[in-house]
């Protein structure tokens, strides 16, 4: 699953996230893209694939180059690239036929992504027939009988990512099956950042727009925050979910949270909860510096867990897993992750029941020895 | 020894105005009723359509009455299909898959590759069924060389059954004589852009050139024909007055007019991301005019060398090629190019893929 220097290559990403009008053409070199006003997930993405790709090149649609006159106009400005790494954000998939062609999927939290990707996955199955690998991910899809899995390459940045600050606002199911109590907890203002000094141990879950409509995974999270309102050397952080709506705000974005963990029906008191805390943005490496073998997370496919180092990974107490995938799928990915995290899963070797279920991996399994020579 | 026979679904001539499939569906039931090799049975999904009131749709160029037929359905002497008899669909299908054998065809891959561009509902309509329905297929006819290869890239398993199936173009002969005895068009110089207004279309494009040195200092106008499509609210809210003076929106108009504007334009603007064919390019080169059109999926099949390209995303090749088409002595050594191109797609190159799958099914 190591990546491997791909040389000379193209890349794609989706159009619609490009300024309109800011664009140099079709194909220009892709590092561009840094001076261009793009959203900052899609930014991770392309930095992190740069680092495989010599003299990366970007196209903007290659479904505008099938055959003919119009692919030879691009053959001849890509002479020397073999390979072609499409960066969606799960809405199309596209490949270029006579390039070996890579997949690399970003932003799945957002719903309507992650339905698209689901719904490409159901119609044009036989896509991923074509794909050479897919990085990061364990996408599998049926295809006449036969589950087809693209090999997948594991790609994580080598030095920590610097974030932004986030906002923080305290937990509280008031109101929670409208607007109103969303309103609530923004307008009791923000609170300070933890101090994880203070806590035994640190609950990270980055909350997406996928995974909060996703019933297994906000049960499991709800019963993580109703213990925390028993265990004051707990603290909890939700990071909220962007959402599929550009324009939605702060408290449209906690009341998805809110709701998602009142529909969970897991009971948990009716007051502001000090150690449950809503985050605006993802935490950064840096925010766990020093703690990091206090701090366990759960998440699932839709986040972007690529964002953080193997280093960081490696010192995380627990990571808690949602699989819900296809079940062939499970064998590959518990392969990826427990590369990811530097150790065995705590289930190892024995047998999980049918999706979704969480895989866990902890701090106490012994560390992945990996034979050298 | 009879001839085969096929049913041929009308489903799409059923909308009011007809623009791209449903223009598509009634120049193949044309060509299949012209080369007479088949016997055409017209439907829709499982009812038998009686050929006059086809044929009386196509004179009146609108479907309206062949769809209030079929609402009054139940006082009707309509019939049921011949179950036997291979069914062929000008597009995606709308029936369950009951005919012996069954063939659809595939105007472009965009819904797939492009959904951004739709509306989610159109996407789902075109999606859902559209993997079982090509499985069902015997033939997968493909309306361009680059959508066969974008169908056949993203399902490798259907390139063993796919056909070409070209259109055409033709004009009602009564137009000529018509437009001979209007006034001409006080437009002075001006080129036309045909085509729904959507984000597939590129208007932007056209847009932001309007303020470049090759497009301003022309004093060439730009027609564009065609209604209000989807998610163009924006690009169009954005455009400022003096950007509108150049440009002329004349919504959606009847054949008649479309002609008119084509013919007496001095040449076509087709700034589309992605055509699966591209009629309109057709139509103005069958009056000899070229075409300033984007590098892009059927254009160079299509338009060959009757046309000026430019990068779809480049506003500086779009300039540039608007300089090279908008030169008088440029559009004269292209229009008997443009002439000859639109003359090889002809009716009898539409009928012959279709008369040669029924046949081999006979």
């Amino acid at each position: 699953m190591k990546p491997s220097k791909l040389g000379k290559s193209v890349i794609s990403i989706p159009a619609q996230s490009l300024p309109e009008g800011d664009v140099p053409g079709s194909l220009f070199d892709a590092r561009l893209l840094e001076q261009m006003l793009i959203p900052d997930e899609l930014r991770r993405a392309v930095m992190l694939v740069s680092r495989l790709l010599d003299e990366p090149l970007c196209l903007v649609r290659p479904e505008m180059f099938t055959h003919g006159a119009s692919r030879s106009w691009l053959d001849n400005k890509l002479q020397g690239v073999r390979h072609h790494v499409c960066i969606s954000d799960g809405g199309a998939i596209k490949v270029i036929s006579g390039l070996n062609n890579h997949l690399f999927l970003y932003g799945l939290g957002r719903h309507k992504r992650h339905a698209a990707l689901r719904n490409i996955s159901r119609w044009a199955p036989e896509l991923f027939a074509g794909l050479k690998s897919q990085i990061n991910t364990f996408h599998g899809v049926w295809v006449k009988g036969r589950f087809l899995q693209p090999p997948t390459q594991l790609l994580l940045p080598e030095t920590a990512v610097p974030g932004v600050n986030p906002d923080f606002y305290e937990f509280y199911l008031h109101r929670p099956a409208s607007d109103e109590g969303a309103k609530f907890i923004v307008d009791s203002g923000e609170v300070a950042a933890p101090s994880l000094a203070e806590f035994k141990e640190v609950i990270y879950v980055p909350l997406t727009e996928s995974n909060a409509l996703n019933e297994d995974f906000t049960r499991l999270v709800a019963s993580v925050v109703a213990a925390a309102y028993f265990n004051p050397h707990q603290v909890v952080v939700i990071r909220l979910p962007n959402l599929s709506d550009t324009l939605a705000g702060i408290v449209q974005r906690v009341a998805v949270a809110v709701n998602a963990l009142h529909n969970a029906d897991v009971a948990m008191p009716r007051v502001p909860a000090k150690n449950v805390l809503l985050a605006s943005h993802d935490l950064p490496e840096s925010f766990f510096a020093g703690h990091e073998g206090r701090v366990s997370m759960i998440f699932d496919e839709t986040f972007d867990y690529w964002q953080y180092t193997k280093k960081f990974y490696a010192l995380i107490k627990t990571v808690r897993f949602l699989f819900g995938g296809d079940e062939r799928a499970l064998q590959r990915l518990v392969q990826g992750m427990t590369e990811v995290f530097g150790r065995l899963p705590a289930t190892s070797g024995t047998e999980f029941g049918v999706p979704p279920f969480p895989v866990t991996w902890n701090r106490r399994q012994p560390e992945l020895r990996v034979r050298r020579g | 020894m009879s001839k085969p026979k096929i049913n041929l679904d009308v489903g799409p001539l059923l909308d009011d105005q007809w623009t791209g499939i449903p223009v598509f569906t009634r120049r193949l039931a044309q060509s299949l009723i012209w080369h007479g090799g088949v016997d055409v049975e017209f439907c829709f999904q499982l009812t038998q359509i009686p050929r006059a009131r086809v044929l009386a749709a196509i004179d009146a160029g609108s479907g309206t009455v062949l769809r209030e037929d079929l609402q009054r359905l139940g006082k009707s002497d309509y019939k049921i299909i011949d179950k036997g008899a291979p069914m062929l669909f000008p597009s995606v299908k709308n029936a369950c898959s009951i005919g012996r054998q069954e063939a659809s065809t595939v105007h472009d891959m965009s819904t797939l590759v492009m959904p951004e561009v739709h509306e989610d509902a159109n996407v789902r309509h075109h999606m859902e069924k559209f993997m079982s329905d090509l499985e069902a297929d015997d033939t997968v006819f493909c309306v361009s060389e680059a959508t066969k290869s974008a169908l056949e890239l993203y399902y490798p398993s259907t390139a063993a059954k796919t056909k070409l199936l070209y259109q055409f173009v033709d004009w009602p002969e009564s137009f000529e004589s018509m437009d001979r005895n209007l006034p001409a068009f006080n437009l002075g110089r001006y080129a036309v852009v045909v085509g729904t207004l959507e984000p597939r279309k590129n208007l932007g494009l056209l847009f932001r050139a309007l303020s470049t040195p090759e497009v301003r200092r022309s004093g060439i106008r730009f027609v564009v024909i065609g209604k209000k499509g989807w998610k163009v609210e924006k690009l169009l809210s954005s455009m400022q007055a003096e950007e509108y003076s150049n440009l002329i929106f004349s919504g959606f108009v009847s054949e008649f007019v479309k002609y008119r504007l084509l013919r007496h334009a001095e040449f076509l603007v087709y700034p589309s991301i992605y055509e699966g064919f591209g009629i309109p390019a057709l139509e103005a080169m069958s009056f000899g005019k070229p075409v300033l059109a984007s590098m892009t999926s059927s254009f160079p099949e299509v338009i060959g060398d009757a046309g000026v390209y430019f990068d779809p995303l480049s506003v500086s090749e779009f300039a540039a090629g608007f300089a090279e088409i908008s030169n008088k002595k440029k559009q004269a050594e292209l229009a008997p190019k443009a002439i000859k191109g639109a003359a090889a797609f002809n009716w009898q190159r539409m009928a012959a893929p279709v008369v040669e799958w029924a046949s081999s099914l006979a």
